[in-house]
């Protein structure tokens, strides 16, 4: 149960529908056109979100009854991965069901490949879904007027989650309660927080003297276990670190400790915003007729390893939240910890809910029978990509290996051992032969990509094994 | 007759730049000048160009180099050349800095375009920057001003400063480079204006520190608060309209007042006041968002809220609405919901506020239907900011809570609330407020008009 309203509302809506919508109201949803057969798809998605940062999958730091409802209401994966741990390039997979060597979308600011349909696009021309988008895209365009395949509901605020996400949660649930119900909806509502998160290190990056705030010195978070990082790490991880506004201001252990407690309050803010569409889906009786799925396009330093934002290869950076309900045939609270899941795998889930065969060439597995409480191949593995297709991650359920280009020092860490990356493990001696396979791993599926024209250094991983 | 125009040419460009230095206090230090273009290096991997120095137009001429990169390399770093200075000699945090060059294009092609991407930044790692612009030229000599201030102290470590090639394959002369350092002795705002430089084309550096009145000030949020009417009391009649600026977290780039909030405060004979809401939003692409609000509040310290009604609106940049985005509510607190307020109830209740009466702990309402918990207001007492030439005093009140960066108030000598900021946006008592309002969405509605053209071209192609 979510916290209720302490308020009675009301809402005057019908006075703003129109004569078809009003009729598509009264004669309610067409159980031929929606159903479990063909649910309707809410993707919410945020921007920056660590994974561990939702009160009901156990962070202790935050208050998140929206988020807590999902996870309550549905399966949600803990070993959960973005394809590439920067905005564009992620979205660009989760939209495709693809790694981002192929949609092209090899750092941010580039469109997909044309001739590679999105989630949107695939949906209405399959399924006939009504598909509308509200919020960031950055495909290349932060925010759109046009997306192929959706209705475009709103454009929210370039670069500003704290005010813009309350314009996109109020498109998307103004949608929710005034469509005509003729055929099942795709929409996707993106938000931007917890992304603002870099607006606050610009505006906070100066070392304090004193918290800002002395009633928060007993309600500060902690510094993560893996604060400290291990010096001999790959020089190109070392050197943007030593840039962050952290070390670079020789912050306090209580100015971090501020920015990790600021960080929370940036996920709350887009909990509440969740909440407002949730309410709307909800309150016009499409909850159990609806897959929700939930996710963040990558994670956020947070300390770890004394990191701050995105775009390398450890957890805090490349691991996110992604859960998936759908009541009746999704379990509800349910957790897979091991199976290894990537954000190209929820557009072939989403299809598979609806019915449909999943676009040509989707590299991400249809996570259907998993989610139903059955085994099913795949999980084996995720590859993920960085920095302009100048890193690599290969991670199983036991071990994560990080490699880059033109850097002599790989990363192996075994991940059961050592969840917080802190023992590299990548000269033992008795690691040899996990590597050489995770390597293979790696060398087989570069081998088999179906690389999109310019995409730098294709031919460097290519020849890795 | 070529030679005499350009010579002419060159004459009018140098007047320029040093009418410009004119019009600046003397720089502190100067890093580089075209005297010491000798001391260049030039890098090309994978043999992707190939420079040269030219002989100088005429005695005492700054020299010309001539750069030609045979194609877009995957890194534009890896065609380029630049300068180091030795360790001890550089820019301290804070300091103001001028990088200035002529460029042309000299390629066969008479449209043939040339860019160079010029970073400033620490030499050793972390190599933070100062400066990262990427400028673009004809083949007519054009001069590039580029302010830089560093945000950590780069004077023991040397600076860097180097010209990126590789963004296009080009033949491009590039002259007079000179790398000047200000000190602290002009504000960032004043010489950005100084160089005629727009915050949006250089110069993006960090605020460092959360919004206040006086970093809004330097920001350029504002230039004079609304002096309070002499009859102004809390608890009487009142209405005020606040610019909405939002930033990025930068000084003076990507800032904006793009909207406004009209309150307006009415007592009823019951004791009771409505506060009534517009806040209208320019949104990306030119959109707009109204919302329109009644509240019926209790005149207690919190504004308890007793019933309200409210809609939200979104409008097509033309100013057509979208009819099945808009929404109307009403709503009332639920018996039993304990202490509660609303986000703009609090904008007229912190001006009746004892600071000396400690406020309960209270749910707030924010936009009418999200309930964010456990929220303080706590009184910080008076505070002055130096606004130039000025000092303003404030009384401050700060909240703390869940579901929200925290939000501070802060109040002039007559209790007339002044500026509201969280985190990156504020509102702002600006006499100026619907006037910025009105330039910014014609901005955006302009805007907007040029790429919906731009799109359709694409279409139609």
């Amino acid at each position: 149960m979510h916290t209720p309203f302490p308020f009675s509302a009301e809402r005057r809506r019908l006075l703003r529908l129109g004569g078809a919508a009003m009729a598509g109201t009264l004669l309610g949803p067409s159980a031929a056109a929606v159903g479990k057969a063909r649910p309707n798809v809410l993707f919410l998605m945020t921007d920056q979100q660590h994974i561990d940062t939702i009160a009901a999958a156990g962070c202790g730091h935050v208050h998140t009854p929206n988020m807590d409802r999902l996870v309550k209401a549905g399966t949600r994966f803990d070993t959960s991965y973005s394809t590439n741990p920067v905005c564009s390039p992620a979205r660009s997979s989760m939209l495709t069901g693809r790694p981002s060597s192929e949609t092209g979308v090899f750092k941010n600011d580039l469109p997909i490949r044309p001739e590679m349909p999105n989630l949107g696009q695939w949906l209405a021309q399959e399924g006939e879904y009504e598909c509308a988008y509200a919020g960031k895209w950055h495909l290349p365009m932060t925010h759109t007027t046009r997306i192929p395949g959706f209705r475009v509901l709103n454009t929210a605020l370039g670069g500003n989650g704290y005010l813009g996400d309350g314009f996109t949660s109020r498109a998307c649930a103004a949608f929710l309660r005034q469509r005509s119900r003729t055929k099942p909806f795709c929409l996707v509502a993106s938000f931007l927080q917890p992304h603002d998160i870099c607006e606050w290190l610009r505006l906070n990056s100066r070392r304090l003297d004193r918290l800002p705030y002395p009633e928060l010195r007993d309600r500060l978070p902690p510094l993560p276990d893996n604060f400290h990082f291990d010096p001999k790490e790959p020089g190109l991880i070392t050197g943007r670190r030593l840039g962050n506004e952290g070390l670079a201001n020789r912050w306090s252990e209580d100015q971090w400790r501020y920015y990790i407690w600021s960080y929370y309050r940036h996920v709350e803010t887009v909990d509440a915003e969740i909440g407002r569409v949730l309410d709307a889906l909800e309150g016009e009786g499409y909850g159990n007729e609806t897959l929700v799925v939930f996710t963040s396009d990558h994670g956020e330093g947070l300390g770890h390893h004394q990191n701050t934002h995105k775009n390398y290869l450890y957890d805090e950076a490349v691991r996110v939240p992604l859960i998936f309900s759908l009541p009746g045939e999704i379990g509800a609270n349910q957790r897979h910890r091991e199976r290894v899941v990537s954000g190209m795998d929820i557009l072939p889930t989403i299809c598979a809910y609806a019915g449909l065969a999943a676009p040509p060439k989707v590299r991400g597995h249809n996570l259907r029978r998993v989610l139903g409480g059955s085994p099913a191949p795949g999980g084996e593995f995720c590859i993920a990509e960085v920095q302009g297709n100048q890193g690599r991650m290969v991670r199983t359920p036991e071990f994560k290996l990080i490699a880059y280009r033109d850097e002599p020092i790989a990363q192996l860490f075994d991940m059961r051992d050592d969840p917080g990356e802190t023992r590299n493990l990548i000269d033992e001696p008795g690691q040899a032969d996990t590597v050489r396979s995770l390597r293979n791993l790696l060398g087989d599926w570069e081998r088999n990509l179906d690389a999109a024209p310019g995409i730098p250094h294709r031919e460097f991983w290519a020849a890795r094994t | 007759m070529r030679f005499f125009l350009l010579l002419l040419l060159v004459g009018n460009l140098a007047f320029a730049i040093d009418d410009i230095l004119a019009g600046l206090p003397p720089p502190g230090a100067s890093y580089l000048d075209s005297g010491q273009l000798a001391n260049l290096r030039f890098r090309a991997r994978d043999q992707a160009g190939t420079g040269e120095v030219l002989p100088a137009a005429e005695e005492g001429a700054p020299h010309s180099y001539r750069f030609t990169v045979a194609r877009k390399t995957d890194n534009p770093w890896d065609v380029g050349f630049g300068w180091t200075t030795p360790a001890g000699v550089g820019p301290e945090r804070d300091d103001v800095m001028l990088v200035s060059f002529e460029a042309r294009s000299v390629g066969t092609d008479e449209d043939a375009q040339g860019q160079v991407q010029v970073v400033l930044r620490r030499s050793v790692p972390p190599n933070q920057p100062a400066l990262v612009e990427t400028c673009i030229f004809g083949s007519e000599w054009q001069r590039f001003n580029l302010a830089a201030s560093p945000e950590a102290d780069m004077a023991g470590d040397g600076i860097l400063l180097t010209f990126n090639l590789g963004l296009a394959p080009q033949e491009i002369e590039i002259r007079d480079v000179r790398l000047l350092n200000f000190g602290t002795s002009i504000h960032w705002a004043h010489f950005l204006r100084a160089l005629d430089a727009s915050p949006w084309r250089t110069g993006r550096r960090s605020a460092g520190r959360a919004l206040d009145p006086g970093l809004l000030w330097e920001m350029l949020a504002y230039a004079e608060l609304e002096a309070t009417p002499a009859d102004f009391s809390p608890d009487g009649a009142w209405q005020a309209t606040y610019a909405i600026f939002h930033c990025q977290g930068y000084l003076l780039f990507n800032n904006a007042n793009l909207g406004l909030l009209q309150l307006a405060r009415i007592p009823q004979a019951d004791g009771n006041f409505l506060l009534q809401a517009t806040q209208s939003i320019r949104l990306a692409y030119a959109m707009l968002h109204v919302t329109e609000a009644r509240a019926v509040c209790r005149a207690d310290a919190l504004a308890t809220p007793l019933s309200w009604s409210f809609s939200s609106r979104f409008f097509c940049p033309e100013g057509e609405e979208i009819p099945d985005l808009s929404t109307d509510e009403e709503g009332a607190p639920a018996g039993g919901a304990g202490p509660v307020a609303l986000d703009w109830g609090l904008f007229e209740a912190v001006q009746r506020l004892d600071p000396a009466q400690p406020l309960p702990v209270f749910s707030l309402v924010e936009g009418f239907d999200l309930v964010k918990p456990n929220q303080q207001v706590l009184f910080r007492g008076e505070e002055s900011y130096r606004l130039g030439e000025k000092t303003a005093s404030f009384r401050r009140f700060d909240q703390l809570g869940s579901g929200l960066l925290p939000v501070s108030y802060w109040l002039d000598g007559r209790g007339r609330l002044q500026i509201v900021a969280t985190h990156n946006r504020a509102y702002i008592l600006d006499p100026e407020a619907e006037a910025k309002f009105e330039r910014y969405s014609q901005e955006q509605i302009a805007r907007q008009r040029r790429i919906e053209r731009r799109l359709q071209e694409a279409e139609d192609r």
